[in-house]
């Protein structure tokens, strides 16, 4: 049955729970992604990020239709064996509140200030500069985020999610994304202190919430703030002020995707800058 | 118009494929507009409102792809149609990422990763600016202050501080300069010869080396002082430390001064310092001016003149030398002009040639005279020259030079106006500039009523970037007048308005 392979696991996240998985949510070059209860296990090679949902391996995904995960071992169609000891298995970095709020803010505020005046090409200066023309689509998308932002400044935060969410470009709706963004930034700004902040969060997080489980596993990781590799890392850089690994985390998460971890950055720090 | 939908079932395609494959599809020709989209019922009220609601995409399930094409013929959306299902059933690249430009978020870790720089180029917005520039001098770097919005008391403290250590301190709102060689921000491919330039800087710079170049010489430095150096409170500390420098430099042998008219001690202090060498000096203060009589300063009415008779000091034999084109005067359909500027040097040229023409100024965005000021730049009247280049038109939004949508608009509104009779409007190329000024101006042209005049300055050299000959091809055969020095460009534009004022009369 199990037969030799040139597949090695490399790690494995904290989260996964143990079982049987042939239920395929989604299956691209890189990744597969398999629906269990209400969140997604995926299966990507070393190309994709670390995460507390996610087991990577070397060498090209196969067409994957069974997964097995036990305390030893990922068995793949039961039939490529893949041992993994305990280092193997990847924990998130410890996130504490920032040593120094101040700095750590006014670190954020040169990001903002990066993206809008130096990147430019995101949802955030696309939302801070409505007269600059755009596609047809693209002038409807940025009106549904406007009036979903107007929303959020009379407090009625479950509008502003569902005037935002499920619309927008790509695979994963940039709404979406945005949303996932801004609820990290929540739970980050809770974690420093701003306990207010837990309302907002409970009810943009539960309205958002829908049929996707990719989504959805998305939005329990912002709210629990058990996030994948670089957003971990790049709030780590932030509360630490290690400028230098906060540019290495930016510029990976802006490379997620065609446009996702810009829009998942430009709801945190529009999050940021509203709160 | 056409719109067709092409809805990818079962088939997982990921955000990247999905942008690649929509990029594609846009490029193909009468494609107008084409989205990937997760066909969700939100999606679809956008669609909707954007008029791009097919009934394929009402029968997708709410988790389909669906890729959305806007075409301006059935053919075309066919056609797109079928490069859409190509494009889909290929296998993607292995890296889509084009690798990156380093950057990093301090000045400390960008010194270390680089080494020994010498010069710090800042753009960050106003409030920070200062305390960059502040840090970069700490450090021993000269600056170009790209940043504007910076307090006169902030630029009076960095620019002592910068004489003090010996270094530059450009700017602020400083637009252009070339040092040894090296064109920085907005500038032109110029090659190195024998003149320097100290300028305010931005357009005027840009006019005036380009045209140099073309005229077959070249640049030993070209410095940027910005805009208010030669203001009272300033003291014209970085005019005078850059003009010291020029006369000093072997390499040097004929200096230009150029801006806007410095406070009168300012330029005491510069007829001062001329007076100090034989080495020929001409100045260009954008308006006409009493000079003091020395035998090597040299006073200019226009940019191209300035250049010219830089070049001609210099010795050079000159290629070229007629810079006025020349063109039959076209009838207009109305009265007035308007000027649609990126540059603002440029703009304050034709605000003067327009004021020797007609004994008055234009309605306009940056005179000082209450009588023609136009307070919102969107509100243009009679003849009217605007600088959208201005704070009012730039706050937030990329400069007109990298971005044409702004002018493109009120290109369209002003032809709506049927006294509008003549459109004047810089087209600047270079490093920095739009890499295709041609492919944004030649649709909009084209649009344009067949009796509106339009006549384009075209600055730029053979070496930039974007292909000047190219570009000034592809304007001319839209229908637009291309005159490569900008004040035959204004005198131009004025004939025609006299001509027609005249037959009216």
């Amino acid at each position: 049955m199990q037969e030799k392979n040139n597949y090695t696991l490399l790690r494995i996240g904290e989260l996964v729970p143990l079982g049987t998985y042939n239920k395929v949510h989604s299956h691209f070059e890189r990744v597969i992604n398999f629906a269990a209860e209400n969140i997604v296990i995926s299966l990507g090679d070393n190309s994709i990020c670390l995460g507390p949902y996610r087991i990577i391996v070397t060498g090209k995904i196969p067409l994957v239709k069974e997964l097995q995960v036990t305390e030893k071992e990922v068995v793949i169609n039961n039939d490529i064996l893949l041992p993994y000891s305990p280092d193997k298995i990847w924990k998130m970095p410890a996130l504490q509140p920032p040593l120094n709020a101040n700095n750590t803010f006014l670190l954020c505020e040169k990001v903002v200030n990066f993206f809008i005046c130096e990147e430019q090409n995101n949802l955030l200066t696309m939302l801070l500069q409505p007269s600059i023309p755009q596609d047809d689509f693209l002038n409807q998308f940025r009106n549904c985020l406007i009036k979903g932002i107007n929303n959020l400044k009379k407090k009625q935060y479950t509008l502003f999610s569902q005037l935002i969410k499920r619309r927008g470009l790509g695979s994963t709706p940039a709404g979406d994304d945005f949303l996932i963004g801004y609820i990290i930034c929540l739970s980050w700004l809770i974690l420093s202190g701003r306990k207010e902040l837990t309302k907002q969060r409970e009810e943009v997080y539960q309205a958002t919430l829908d049929d996707d489980l990719l989504v959805n596993t998305f939005l329990h990781q912002a709210y629990s703030l058990r996030l994948d590799d670089d957003w971990a890392n790049l709030l780590l850089a932030l509360n630490e002020n290690k400028e230098i690994n906060l540019t290495k985390y930016i510029d990976l998460i802006m490379k997620s995707g065609a446009s996702s971890g810009k829009d998942m950055l430009s709801g945190f720090l529009f999050c940021f800058l509203v709160n | 118009m056409q719109i067709k939908a092409k809805i990818i079932k079962g088939k997982y395609l990921d955000s990247i494929k999905l942008m690649l494959i929509s990029r594609e599809l846009r490029s193909l020709k009468g494609v107008l507009e084409a989205v990937a989209i997760v066909a969700t019922s939100e999606n679809r009220e956008i669609l909707k409102a954007s008029n791009m609601l097919v009934d394929e995409i009402n029968s997708a399930a709410e988790n389909d792809i669906a890729i959305v094409i806007k075409a301006d013929s059935e053919k075309s959306a066919l056609e797109a149609i079928n490069k859409a299902e190509e494009l889909i059933s290929q296998p993607s690249a292995n890296n889509y990422n084009q690798s990156p430009i380093p950057y990093t978020f301090t000045l400390e870790k960008a010194i270390e990763s680089l080494g020994k720089p010498d010069l710090c180029l800042i753009s960050v917005t106003g409030k920070y600016a200062s305390a960059e520039a502040e840090k970069a001098l700490e450090k021993g770097l000269h600056i170009l202050l790209f940043s504007d919005n910076v307090s006169l008391e902030d630029e009076l403290s960095l620019k002592q501080k910068a004489l003090n250590k010996g270094l530059l301190m450009m700017g602020p709102d400083c637009g252009t300069a070339i040092l040894n060689g090296v064109s920085l921000a907005f500038a032109n491919n110029v090659p190195r010869g024998k003149i320097g330039i100290v300028a305010a800087s931005g357009t005027g710079l840009q006019e005036i080396s380009s045209t140099i170049a073309n005229l077959g010489g070249g640049i030993s430095q070209a410095f940027g002082t910005g805009g208010r150096d030669g203001k009272k409170e300033i003291g014209g500390i970085m005019l005078t430390a850059c003009l010291t420098y020029l006369l000093e430099d072997e390499e040097t042998e004929v200096i230009i001064v150029t801006g806007k008219p410095p406070a009168e001690e300012v330029r005491e202090k510069l007829w001062k310092l001329i007076s100090l060498t034989s080495k020929p000096v001409i100045v260009n203060f954008l308006l006409p001016m009493q000079i003091p009589e020395q035998p090597n300063l040299f006073y200019t009415c226009s940019l191209a003149e300035t250049a010219l008779v830089a070049c001609q000091k210099a010795g050079m034999e000159i290629k070229n030398k007629n810079l006025s084109d020349d063109f039959p005067l076209p009838p207009l359909r109305g009265p007035y002009l308007r000027g649609l500027y990126s540059g603002g040097t440029l703009c304050r040229e034709a605000i003067q040639v327009y004021l020797d023409n007609f004994g008055r100024e234009p309605f306009n965005n940056v005179t000082e005279q209450d009588s023609f000021q136009l307070t919102d730049g969107w509100q243009t009247k009679e003849d009217s020259i605007i600088d959208l280049g201005s704070d009012e038109f730039t706050v937030g939004r990329p400069h007109p030079m990298i971005d044409y949508s702004l002018r493109l608009q009120k290109l369209a509104q002003e032809a709506e106006n049927t006294k509008v009779g003549i459109i004047l409007m810089d087209v600047v190329l270079g490093f920095g500039a739009h890499p295709d000024p041609a492919a944004e101006l030649v649709p909009a042209i084209k649009k344009l009523p067949a009796d509106l005049i339009v006549v384009c300055h075209l600055l730029g050299t053979d070496s930039d970037p974007q292909n000047r000959q190219k570009q000034k091809k592809e304007l001319q055969q839209a229908g637009a007048y291309i005159f490569t020095s900008h004040h035959s460009a204004c005198e131009f534009v004025c004939k025609c308005l006299q001509v027609y004022r005249r037959a009216k009369c």
